[in-house]
């Protein structure tokens, strides 16, 4: 058994040494990064490379311009969105009916696991970093991100960090890690299976490559910004980014060494959240310190997508943009105070329980002066229901439904009776689906014609919304009564009393999965064969003195020949087109 | 991409006016799916053999369908209310 690890570890070295030696033969990868001029770490400058992108799969291998990695942050979060959804999905055919029908409650649990791990850390948070990487850079006018290669060292650790996490059913013979996504002690420590190592490990690699990327964003903002670009004329996704980055430099570092604990607990005897000698509570202090700062990390940029795009479609500039500013840091610094909110029921001391209770209504406060920028912007406003801007209504639709039933789970006496029920289930879906998914279909949609040159099918992206819409409502509207009625979370069966309910959650579920499947087919096919814009501004931007840098870069790559490449130099009669 | 323009003032009526109606489906289905169709001790939630009954203020009603219902539309109907005439109020003043 040693021998053959050993074995196995000298194949694997052997393996990455060799896949370094051909892609360095391949490409001098060099040649084409933005560094290359000042000779990057080696202080000398490469005499042969060539300042063109390289051709085919190695361009995307070896890239670190931050377009090319913005678009590989999303094909992956789209490959984890279909991860997710098809898990939730065969979750949903269970609960169809009370019994146990179609799946062993093992792999319920098991898919539980990874639709919860997977929507969250490697669906939602590398999602914003798609848009971030790809539009952060030209909303401020800045030439790349500020660590261009550490920007791709960041995305190329989630790609192994999804094997790790998805392992339990990629190897044959393993059991799937049955954790949830919150990983609660003992649970954690005492279930066997090495899946759940492997899902700790890939979810440390997940935080650093977060953590890497925050780093850069906020070097980027601070230091890369045009020079007519100032703290006041600061876009609000950027804003809202950069708050975003400030919550992951706290947050998933902390993570990280709470994954190292739990995994020394389970190979090493360690005894940090053991009940005899440690103290599981423990767990969930440090799991929800980052747990609920993770909820603003996802929500804050869509928030900031919303707050971009929404006045673009009602003609005029967002209303009280200082307010929207202010209460995105507000939100913030308010995001580390409300961590215990999720543990009233653990026994913690009353006097705590209190004011976390305050801090977590507080918390509505800033939420609610967004959603009043939001639609007194609306008010008085010209609206165009483009599909971009039908999914920011959605989003704000959504996100009053989530956020009012997340005021009274703040509430200590009503979450004692609600705690651990699908009202839970049902108010948070309505945030990271209805609200946050959302958000991210508009930003698709937005700019979908600057980074393609090409329109998306209108009648195809307006079924996505209305079938989101209603099946978003259905679902999680239906989990809402479910948990009225007492229903638990996290069961694959249940008294028949509920069946009705689940049946129609179990229907909106599908009416989200078809939602997705016309967003996918839109985005692919469009992409290949949708009709060319004519114009750098294809939504009349400049008619209301909205035109942002993003779109004036678009103009400049349209009319402006360059060569498809960073770090070259404009070639005669190459044009972008 | 041209689109005709819509009042926003139209959307944001329909969106209050949608919000209040799912409020009110809402609280209807809930009184069904907790209470029971007629309130009675029929849902499979109801502890005891009598109709259940709720208060907001000096008001007490018994906890059936309907009550529920219209519950949902009055309090959502009075929150939201009040958010859209601060709203109103706050565009008249910044856009006079």
């Amino acid at each position: 058994m040693a021998s053959s690890s050993l074995v196995l570890t000298v194949l694997m070295g052997v393996l990455l040494v060799a896949v370094a030696a051909s892609l360095a033969r391949l490409e001098d990868w060099r040649s084409y990064t933005p560094l290359s001029d000042v000779g990057g770490a080696l202080g000398e400058r490469t005499e042969h490379g060539h300042e063109e992108k390289p051709g085919g799969l190695v361009r995307w291998f070896t890239t670190v311009d931050h377009k090319d990695i913005g678009i590989l942050y999303g094909v992956y979060g789209a490959i984890a969105f279909v991860w997710g959804g098809l898990a939730v999905l065969l979750m949903r055919i269970e609960l169809a009916a009370p019994a146990t029908n179609v799946i062993g409650p093992s792999l319920y649990n098991g898919l539980m696991t990874s639709h919860g791990i997977t929507m969250l850390f490697l669906f939602g948070t590398p999602m914003i970093a798609a848009f971030g990487n790809y539009f952060i850079p030209l909303l401020i006018g800045a030439d790349d991100m500020a660590f261009p290669r550490i920007n791709a060292i960041a995305f190329w650790l989630l790609p192994p960090g999804a094997l790790l996490v998805w392992s339990g059913f990629l190897l044959p013979g393993v059991a799937t890690a049955q954790t949830s996504w919150t990983m609660y002690t003992p649970l954690s420590i005492q279930m066997s299976s090495p899946a759940i190592d492997m899902m700790l490990l890939g979810l440390h690699l997940t935080g650093v490559s977060a953590t890497m990327g925050a780093v850069n964003f906020i070097a980027t903002i601070f230091t890369e910004r045009g020079d007519d670009v100032g703290w006041p004329s600061l876009d609000i996704f950027s804003w809202t980014m950069l708050t975003q980055s400030g919550l992951i430099l706290f947050a998933f570092p902390l993570l990280g060494s709470a994954l190292v604990m739990l995994l020394l607990d389970r190979n090493f005897g360690t005894t940090f959240f053991t009940v005899a000698g440690g103290d599981p509570i423990l767990w969930q202090h440090l799991f929800w310190f980052f747990g609920h700062p993770e909820v603003y990390i996802l929500v804050l940029p869509p928030m900031g997508l919303v707050s971009l795009i929404l006045p673009k479609f009602s003609g005029r500039k967002l209303f009280g943009f200082k307010f929207v500013v202010y209460s995105t840091l507000a939100i913030g610094v308010l995001s580390f105070g409300v961590w215990a909110h999720h543990m009233f029921t653990t026994g913690i001391d009353p006097r705590l329980r209190a004011s976390f209770m305050a801090v977590s209504l507080a918390i509505a406060i800033p939420s609610a002066v967004k959603v009043f920028n939001w639609i007194t912007t609306m008010w008085n406003g010209k609206l165009r229901l483009t599909a971009p801007m039908l999914f920011c209504i959605g989003f704000v639709q959504n996100f009053i439904i989530g956020g009012v039933t997340g005021i009274f789970l703040a509430a200590i006496p009503v979450d004692l009776i609600l705690h651990d029920t699908y009202y839970v289930v049902g108010h948070f879906h309505f945030i990271v689906y209805g609200a946050i998914g959302f958000a991210l279909f508009a930003g698709t949609y937005y700019w979908f014609p600057m980074v393609t040159g090409r329109m998306y099918q209108k009648r195809f992206a307006h079924a996505h919304f209305w079938l989101g819409l209603v099946g978003s409502n259905l679902t999680f509207l239906a989990m809402l009564w479910l948990g009225y009625g007492g229903m638990p979370r996290r069961y694959a069966t249940y008294l028949p009393q509920f069946a009705t309910a689940h049946q129609i959650a179990t229907a909106g579920a599908f009416l989200i999965a078809i939602s997705t499947l016309l967003w996918v087919w839109n985005m692919v096919v469009s992409w290949k064969e949708g009709a060319k814009v004519d114009t750098a501004d294809p939504w009349d931007l400049e008619e209301t003195g909205q035109l942002t840098n993003d779109w004036e870069w678009y103009e400049q790559q349209r009319d402006t020949p360059v060569p498809a490449t960073d770090g070259g130099e404009p070639d005669d009669g190459q044009s972008a087109d | 991409m041209s689109e005709p323009d819509t009042r926003g003032r139209r959307v944001v009526l329909w969106m209050y006016a949608s919000a209040v109606a799912v409020s009110g489906l809402f609280g209807y289905v809930l009184g069904i799916i907790v209470y029971g169709d007629g309130g009675g001790p029929a849902g499979p939630l109801v502890e005891g053999s009598g109709a259940a009954y709720g208060s907001v203020g000096p008001v007490t009603f018994q906890l059936n369908p309907v009550n529920l219902g219209l519950f949902g539309v009055v309090s959502v109907g009075t929150l939201l209310g009040v958010g859209l005439l601060a709203i109103v109020y706050a565009s008249e003043r910044a856009d006079a």
